[in-house]
């Protein structure tokens, strides 16, 4: 079956259910996103639906601090890669198109753009100890 | 890492950058924009909208315009409440000041109702 782009309000949320599946399968993601932070989904899957809908549709819905949000968060270097490999999973399992190849470019830059600013940050135990 | 306003926004604000920012990175003074670099996810959509190629990623910064990287830190904080996520007019001679270069003498930094 051929797969079509990211047309609509749906499509996300089937990305962004579909994705978050998948982050709380993993071992690492899981961890962080339940057992550490208690992530609400009830609250945090409608917010992540208008977020990536304001990225690929500039709905205006998003209104949150997304970098803040992560700071205090247990996250290693290796993480935010993990995130956008499961990202990029979730979208070629789902989707083609234009809007789709979008996704996984801003998915890509947010991961290595919050990874450097929290590395410079000095956040990550794994760096310290490879300094000692 | 994070996207970087620099000297040729300074008195053309023409604010077409603020209203694509996904997550309001965009903080408002007299005659200028900063990004404020927690809030910036580098996804680039800014930089096309500046008619005066205005905006830099961090590392990508003119060497004669860096210190705009530290600016765009501080004012960000000082601009704190003043959030922009849309298009405003500009005003009537950013046309003729986007003709000028190294404008920093001409930043205003406080906003005349503070």
């Amino acid at each position: 079956m051929s797969k079509n782009d990211i047309r609509n309000d749906n499509d996300i949320k089937i990305l962004v259910h579909t994705f978050y599946g998948k982050v709380q399968d993993d071992e690492r993601l899981g961890f962080i996103f339940n057992d550490f932070a208690r992530v609400d989904w009830e609250k945090h899957l409608p917010n992540m639906v208008d977020f990536w809908s304001n990225l690929l549709f500039q709905t205006g819905r998003y209104k949150g601090r997304p970098f803040r949000q992560h700071i205090p968060l247990p996250i290693e270097k290796e993480d935010f890669g993990r995130w956008f490999l499961l990202f990029e999973e979730t979208i070629n399992e789902l989707f083609a198109g234009e809007k789709a190849s979008y996704a996984v470019e801003v998915a890509g830059k947010i991961a290595s753009s919050f990874t450097i600013r929290m590395q410079q940050m000095g956040k990550f135990q794994t760096d310290m100890s490879s300094e000692k | 890492m994070a996207y970087v306003v620099t000297d040729p926004c300074i008195k053309c604000k023409y604010t077409n950058c603020a209203a694509v920012c996904p997550v309001d990175a965009f903080r408002e003074g007299p005659d200028f924009l900063v990004i404020d670099p927690l809030e910036c996810i580098d996804c680039d959509a800014c930089v096309s909208e500046c008619p005066v190629d205005a905006i830099y990623p961090d590392d990508e910064v003119p060497e004669k315009w860096e210190d705009y990287i530290s600016l765009n830190e501080r004012l960000s904080e000082k601009w704190e409440n003043r959030l922009i996520n849309e298009t405003k007019p500009e005003s009537g001679d950013a046309d003729k000041w986007a003709e000028i270069e190294n404008k920093r003498e001409h930043l205003t930094e406080n906003w005349s109702d503070e």
